[in-house]
């Protein structure tokens, strides 16, 4: 039976590849290490699926369509802003086979997902990708994205639902592939707000406090008005979070790293979520 | 007449190189806008890219931050945080 064996958590900031010097150095190499770790743990793991959570910016889809959750069964390549982004488009690797599978037991389960054959990734699912995955050969990236950008998102508690349903679904997948949940995006950041550049280091040291303990219901319980007050409009992508902690079940949460980054406008948080 | 019709406006300026153009170009702007459904005076924040004004109508931060880089580039950012923090015209 495939399993779930991880779960990590870890920003998607695309500054942090369109602008990579931008920080201080040690800022930086705190970043890029606690990607390493992850990469490093994802091969220790022996992991050859992750499930990436992100979240679409206006980037892929338009105000004629707003998925609040979607999934990606065939090809993927990404990403979208290639322009900008110092990352080459390319093609990535997905396990179709257990996407599809993710995808239908999501419909029989009470999921309406939208499916997305051809998924062109943005950078919330890339960053994480470049940095965490592609150092180990031969993974496979499933995306999944919910609606923590752009208005109306998704609700907290859908969010971990929806987590919930996923972790169902690989449980009841006959493959054997180990599998880990990358949860992606926040901490605090003011995506084009008149605050763009601050960062919250009290609400994310909260936030990081929720997880350590496992407690998403105090995740949940934030509002979005509080989260958007005190963590910005790119504070909403802690639902991306608390769907990986749906997915992982009873969990404890590690920190790996933390750093303050007003250059890459986020507050960087990096954990790895662990069985209780 | 919508903040969604700005959206829309703003989107499709991020994703059509040729409407971008347009919209940069002083004799074909108000053409382009015309094909939206969009009061004069959101043409008007458009063609001044009032993006405080835009966003506290609701639209959202981060397509006016988009669009933004999409039609001045990233180095003009100094620029948007200006305009986002400016004093509100009453």
């Amino acid at each position: 039976m495939a399993q779930i064996v991880a779960g990590f958590l870890m920003p998607h900031v695309p500054l942090m590849a369109s602008i990579p010097m931008a920080p201080p150095e040690n800022k930086r190499k705190a970043c890029m290490d606690a990607y390493a770790t992850i990469a490093s743990r994802i091969r220790d793991l022996h992991i050859d699926t992750v499930v990436v959570i992100g979240d679409d910016h206006y980037t892929l889809n338009g105000p004629a369509c707003i998925p609040q959750c979607m999934i990606g069964v065939g090809d993927v390549e990404g990403p979208a802003e290639d322009a900008w982004l110092g990352i080459p488009r390319r093609s990535i690797r997905n396990n179709e086979p257990l996407a599809l599978h993710i995808m239908q037991y999501g419909f029989d389960h009470g999921i309406d997902w939208t499916v997305s054959k051809t998924f062109l990734l943005d950078h919330a699912a890339m960053i994480p990708i470049e940095y965490a995955v592609r150092p180990v050969a031969s993974v496979k990236s499933i995306p999944i994205y919910i609606n923590s950008g752009i208005a109306p998102v998704i609700s907290s508690r859908r969010a971990f639902q929806i987590g919930q349903i996923v972790g169902k679904a690989i449980a009841a997948w006959g493959g054997g592939e180990r599998v880990a949940i990358l949860g992606t995006g926040g901490i605090s950041h003011w995506v084009g707000m008149a605050e763009m550049g601050k960062v919250n280091i009290e609400w994310d040291r909260k936030i990081i406090s929720f997880v350590e303990s496992g407690d998403a219901e105090s995740l949940i319980a934030i509002s979005d008005d509080e989260i958007i007050r005190e963590g910005g409009n790119g504070g909403l992508e802690i639902k991306n979070w608390i769907l990986a902690m749906g997915a992982l079940g009873k969990t404890k949460g590690k920190l790996i790293a933390y750093e303050p980054v007003p250059e890459w406008i986020t507050g960087c948080g990096y954990m790895e979520l662990k069985a209780a | 007449m919508s903040i969604n019709a700005v959206e829309k406006v703003l989107w499709e300026l991020t994703k059509f190189p040729e409407k971008k153009l347009a919209l940069m170009d002083e004799a074909k702007a108000d053409e382009l806008l015309n094909q939206y459904a969009l009061a004069e005076d959101e043409k008007d924040l458009l063609k001044r890219w009032d993006v405080r004004e835009l966003t506290d109508r609701g639209c959202s931060q981060m397509l006016a931050l988009l669009a933004w880089g999409a039609i001045h580039g990233d180095l003009e950012m100094p620029e948007y945080m200006r305009r986002m923090n400016a004093p509100r015209s009453t």
